[in-house]
């Protein structure tokens, strides 16, 4: 069933837009996408949980067109690379301040301590933020993003200021996470592994336009665009692969 | 040996030179009056009179400043507008403008029969009066307090709102929840700037509110008053206080700044 | 070459620049800063009729004095009162001989254009729903010397009622009138002359026996008496021509020079 449609999306910021962007994203789904830096990726998601006015197109969630809608409205979650954690408010109320409006201060609670738990950040919840690792702090962002269960989760290269060891780990967290609350992420990387282990469509973003939206597998082997082939790697005459876009990580093939 | 940055020696020694000029600049008006003919100054009616009238006035000029400067500095922070760079300008003008062109702008203005006659209707008084005194330093403060507001709101990223926002929190509750406690800092040293300039302000005040002695006559115009009278000491003495309102003021200042 | 060519060529600039500055003149003059336009003028004819050339400091009465207090050199001391040329009398900077009473320095009531509180005499300051702008008594001569007309002919106690505001400075009064601010001002009459001209406000004249008169005097100094410049720019001042100006621009000549002239 289909989540998330966007049909012909034209926004503009100063120089830079977002032209004729269309595709859609169905229930469950984990989308990556991928793109050079200025691409508008960062740029489509906050689109998408509405900061930016629309010059031209639609944006359906659920079949309602959002397209007009507040961002308070929507119920879409987004985390960001350099994760934006409240710097007023400790762990606990980072978390836990979505939950502020709807819920009673114990039901919070609850909701909390669980998310904090399945994250591995329920010895943390007291904290101020200053003094958290990097990926401590990743953690929180997502934690604060998915404890309100968005119908739909963005992340912007969440994994991206992290160390390759921390990152090996977040991403198996992170996809059971997601996995065990059945979300549906729109996710920005442009890491192969985050690709492979837990991606099942992926997305090529360049100069504010999608360029193309596919699984991997037809990405790398039938690439709709030069510069999509450029990222994937193209199949030369020899049948051999220019650019090596690196294969799926063995020792977890098993685990997907 | 290390070789000489002569240029670096250059720049070195003009700023110590401008430092020690102005505090001996400002220095010399500790060196006017006696001791004791301060402690006696600083006793007087007169002096406590304008004292208290200076921070009465003050206090209520800053919340005014900052009820107004709040709002136009996050709109100036955040939103994209035709007419943007027109707004801005007007904004700004009043910084490059002499104090005594903006007290008489506001003479003509407030002053004028119908505005006098509607203020009058609300118990407004704007000519010849304390609450003249008020709204010359709010027009004063405000431009300097627009700046530095919409600057702290620039350096906070509109990202933590639209995370607050995509959370459930609509833009107002966002503005008081994540956009106000995140700029606590800077608005608090705005507000410091905003009661130091409206203690300062001489120009527009004098103007808009006449300057009657014991009437209207805050800090500045006392000392402005003394000299005209011939009386130093109590015209040090009023520098003096003001001194000790600025020097708190940027203590204040720069060290929310360093913190920020 | 080249290089040493800027920095000389600045250098000789900037001498231009200080010796056009300081232009020496054959006669130093301290006035009043309330007498900035007849004087002006003044020396601008003076220059004109005479081979003498006249250098000219503006500045409030005190501050001046205070500048000669110092031993700043001054040939002719023209003080906006006659309170500054006695003391330097006493002081032995002048000789009482040399000092002249010049001009009239009159007093009058300034009213807004078309007089909306129909004010035409002292007393009319006093009506009810008059509003009042005189000058802070302490702070400015006209505020001193209004605090005395109203108190000779029995109207302070009532003009003070009447008071919106007492201004430190004289210009200000003027404003407040011309804005309408206030229905009336005690101002110098020479001061109203120039906006009373432009339309911007009217003059009510007080009678003068009710009123109090001031003179503006000129004083050659004890340095001034060798300078034939000084001397002669002091009786300029004093001469047919020199008190046309001062008319032109409000002072009433005092009728002794009048008839001598």
């Amino acid at each position: 069933m289909t989540l998330l449609r966007i049909e012909n999306l034209q926004i503009q910021a100063g120089e830079f837009q977002l032209c004729d962007i269309s595709f859609s994203i169905s229930t469950g789904d984990y989308c990556i996408m991928a793109g050079e830096t200025g691409a508008g990726k960062t740029f489509l998601l906050e689109s998408i949980i509405g900061v930016h006015r629309c010059l031209n197109g639609r944006i359906y969630l659920d079949e309602k067109d959002i397209t007009c809608m507040l961002p308070e409205y929507r119920g879409i979650g987004i985390v960001y690379q350099d994760h934006a954690l409240f710097p007023h408010l400790n762990v606990f109320n980072n978390i836990a301040f979505g939950l502020k409006k709807q819920f009673p201060k114990k039901k919070r609670q609850e909701k909390v301590h669980a998310v904090a738990e399945a994250l591995k950040i329920d010895h943390i919840l007291k904290r101020p933020i200053d003094n958290l690792s990097g990926g401590e702090k990743q953690r929180v962002a997502i934690a604060r993003a998915i404890v309100v269960r968005p119908r739909l989760l963005l992340m912007d290269e969440p994994f991206s200021a992290l160390d390759p060891l921390t990152r090996q780990k977040m991403r198996r967290l992170l996809r059971r996470v997601i996995r065990q609350h059945r979300m549906t992420v729109l996710h920005i990387s442009h890491d192969p592994a985050d690709m492979w282990l837990l991606a099942n469509k992926v997305a090529y973003m360049h100069e504010g336009r999608l360029l193309q939206f596919d699984t991997l597998e037809t990405m790398l082997n039938n690439p709709a665009h030069e510069k999509v082939s450029e990222f994937f790697g193209r199949p030369s005459n020899r049948g051999k692969r220019i650019r090596f876009f690196p294969p799926r990580p063995a020792a977890t093939r098993e685990a997907y | 040996m290390q070789q000489l940055n002569i240029f670096k020696l250059i720049l070195i020694g003009i700023t110590g030179l401008v430092t020690l000029l102005l505090a001996i600049t400002i220095g010399s008006l500790l060196f006017v009056p006696s001791l004791a003919s301060i402690r006696q100054n600083l006793g007087s009616p007169e002096l406590l009179y304008s004292l208290k009238l200076s921070l009465c006035t003050a206090s209520a000029a800053t919340l005014f400043v900052m009820l107004l400067a709040l709002p136009v500095g996050y709109t100036m922070s955040r939103f994209q507008f035709a007419g943007r760079r027109l707004v801005k300008t007007v904004l700004d003008l009043p910084i490059a403008f002499p104090e005594l062109v903006l007290g008489l702008c506001l003479l003509l203005f407030f002053g004028s029969d119908h505005v006098a006659a509607a203020l009058k209707k609300v118990g407004i008084e704007l000519v010849f009066t304390r609450q003249a005194i008020v709204a010359a330093q709010i027009f004063t403060a405000l431009p300097y307090t627009i700046r530095i507001i919409r600057t702290t709101f620039d350096y906070v990223s509109p990202r933590y709102e639209f995370i607050s926002r995509s959370l459930g929190y609509t833009h107002f509750e966002t503005f008081m929840r994540v956009a106000l406690p995140m700029a606590k800092k800077g608005i608090l040293a705005a507000a410091v700037i905003a009661f130091a300039r409206s203690i300062g302000a001489f120009g527009a005040v004098l103007i808009l509110a006449g300057g009657t002695y014991m009437k209207t006559d805050v800090l500045p115009i006392t000392l402005f008053l003394n000299i005209s009278y011939g009386n130093l000491d109590l015209a040090v003495t009023a520098g003096l206080v003001m001194l000790a309102v600025s020097f708190l003021a940027i203590y204040i200042f720069e060290k929310t700044e360093a913190d920020l | 070459m080249k290089s040493i060519f800027k920095p000389v060529i600045g250098v000789i600039i900037i001498l231009l620049l200080f010796s056009g500055l300081s232009r020496a003149g054959d006669c130093l003059v301290y006035a009043g800063a309330g007498l900035k336009r007849p004087m002006t003028e003044m020396i601008g004819s003076f220059e004109a009729d005479t081979p003498h050339r006249v250098d000219i400091n503006y500045g409030g009465s005190g501050h001046l004095f205070g500048m000669m207090a110092m031993g700043r050199p001054c040939d002719v001391f023209i003080p906006g009162a006659q309170r500054y040329v006695d003391i330097a009398v006493e002081k032995g900077w002048i000789d009482e001989a040399d000092v002249v009473r010049l001009v009239k320095h009159i007093p009058a009531i300034v009213v807004p254009q078309n007089n909306p509180s129909r004010i035409n005499s002292l007393q009319d300051l006093v009506k009810p729903d008059v509003r009042l702008a005189l000058g802070d008594p302490r702070a400015c001569a006209i505020g001193n010397l209004a605090e005395k007309i109203l108190k000779k002919n029995g109207i302070h106690e009532r003009a003070k009622t009447r008071t919106r505001v007492y201004g430190p400075t004289v210009n200000q009064l003027l404003l407040y009138v011309m804005t309408g601010r206030v229905e009336a001002a005690i101002v110098w009459k020479d001061l109203a002359r120039w906006p009373e001209n432009n339309g911007d406000l009217q003059m009510v004249e007080i009678s003068e026996c009710r009123n109090i008169i001031k003179y503006i005097p000129v004083a050659v100094t004890l340095k001034g008496r060798k300078n034939p410049a000084a001397e002669s720019f002091a009786a300029y001042l004093a001469s047919t021509g020199g008190l046309d100006l001062w008319r032109k621009w409000g002072f009433e000549p005092c009728s002794s020079l009048i008839s001598s002239n």
